[in-house]
């Protein structure tokens, strides 16, 4: 019965372990791009969003690891790939193009997370101005 | 590809400790529930195994969290006897003193071929040689025979046999001494070289001892080096 209940507590402690840190780490994560994603859309010169876009780059190669541990390498990947598109339009200018990517990553990472929960705290919403 | 090769090393390792978690049981004694566990169990591992694009901890969190489950029902199962009939059912009479229970075979759908495979398993080959014969609750079919259709045993025909030297204990496997069932059996090194001395035989020539309560030991020399 001993091992049984020690057994019993180690699984709880594991899940418990997972999902919180799951929820944090997402919650952190989805926080973090969006942040950068804002700094990057109030940037008036196209230096400055130089700058913003390295930033957003450095933040997603750093948590990279462990973001890959918790979602679909798919997804990762799509990411990935509009960080790419994004550098690209900025060394190009393209205002338009980098406004409409920005969005794409935006929703991207809020859709990241797992569970529904991020979407109850973080409302997303639909608008054209 | 090296991807692959490592998550199915981890997940056979987590399969393995998951299993050992939930303890020694036989395929055929499985209660429903453990059976589904451990079916499950497999599915969840083989689904990261084949999709790399699956998280690692997408399958071995849902697999401890069934064994974790299932952990929490057996100890809740030994705490309530109610709670035990609700979850694995309660083993029913098909026959009883002799009488075939024809209402329980229809309620259990279990046919009369089926107890006579059981009796056959027992040894018994004619249906009115059984006593009882019980549905249990992991699915098996348990038969007691009628008295006059047992064996006898050393009791009934009154003769004094000697005790059994108890379970015997492995001292020496493939040439190597294992110090745990030594002490176990507060045998010395010195002791043991003594009984290899007897058998004429050296350490690394032994492929099994082992020695019971009574000091009886059995050898086996090594046949393939």
């Amino acid at each position: 019965m001993k091992r049984t209940m020690v057994s019993l507590i180690l699984i709880i402690l594991f899940i418990l372990a997972v999902v919180l840190g799951d929820l944090w780490f997402m919650s952190s994560y989805a926080e973090g791009m969006n942040d950068r994603l804002d700094a990057l859309l109030e940037a008036k010169t196209l230096e400055e969003k130089k700058s913003c876009a390295l930033d957003l780059d450095a933040f997603f190669e750093k948590r990279n690891f462990w973001a890959h541990r918790l979602v679909p390498t798919g997804r990762m990947e799509e990411l990935e790939t509009l960080l790419h598109k994004l550098n690209a339009y900025l060394k190009t200018d393209d205002a338009h193009e980098v406004e409409a990517t920005v969005a794409e990553i935006r929703s991207r990472v809020n859709l990241l997370y797992s569970t529904a929960i991020y979407h109850w705290h973080h409302p997303t919403e639909f608008c054209i101005e | 590809m090296l991807v692959s090769v490592f998550r199915c090393i981890v997940l056979y390792i987590a399969v393995i400790l998951a299993v050992r978690i939930m303890g020694k049981r036989q395929i055929g004694e499985l209660q429903p529930s453990e059976l589904v566990i451990t079916i499950m169990i497999s599915e969840l591992a083989a689904l990261p195994m084949q999709d790399l694009n699956m998280p690692l901890l997408w399958g071995i969190m849902p697999m401890f969290l069934m064994v974790g489950l299932e952990l929490l029902l057996s100890s809740l199962t030994l705490k309530s006897m109610r709670f035990r009939a609700l979850c694995y059912g309660k083993p029913v009479l098909l026959i009883y003193q002799g009488k075939i229970n024809q209402q329980e075979l229809l309620r259990t759908r279990v046919s009369m071929e089926d107890i006579m495979e059981a009796m056959r398993g027992n040894g018994i080959l004619k249906v009115e040689d059984v006593w009882t014969a019980v549905l249990e609750t992991n699915g098996t079919v348990s038969i007691i025979p009628k008295p006059e259709a047992a064996p006898p045993t050393s009791r009934d025909l009154n003769i004094q046999v000697s005790e059994t030297g108890g379970i015997p204990m492995i001292l020496v496997m493939n040439g190597f001494i294992l110090q745990k069932n030594l002490l176990e059996r507060s045998i010395s090194e010195i002791q043991l070289n003594e009984i290899l001395n007897g058998y004429q035989i050296e350490l690394e020539q032994v492929f099994m001892l082992t020695i019971d309560d009574s000091g009886k030991t059995f050898l086996v020399k090594q046949e393939i080096r």
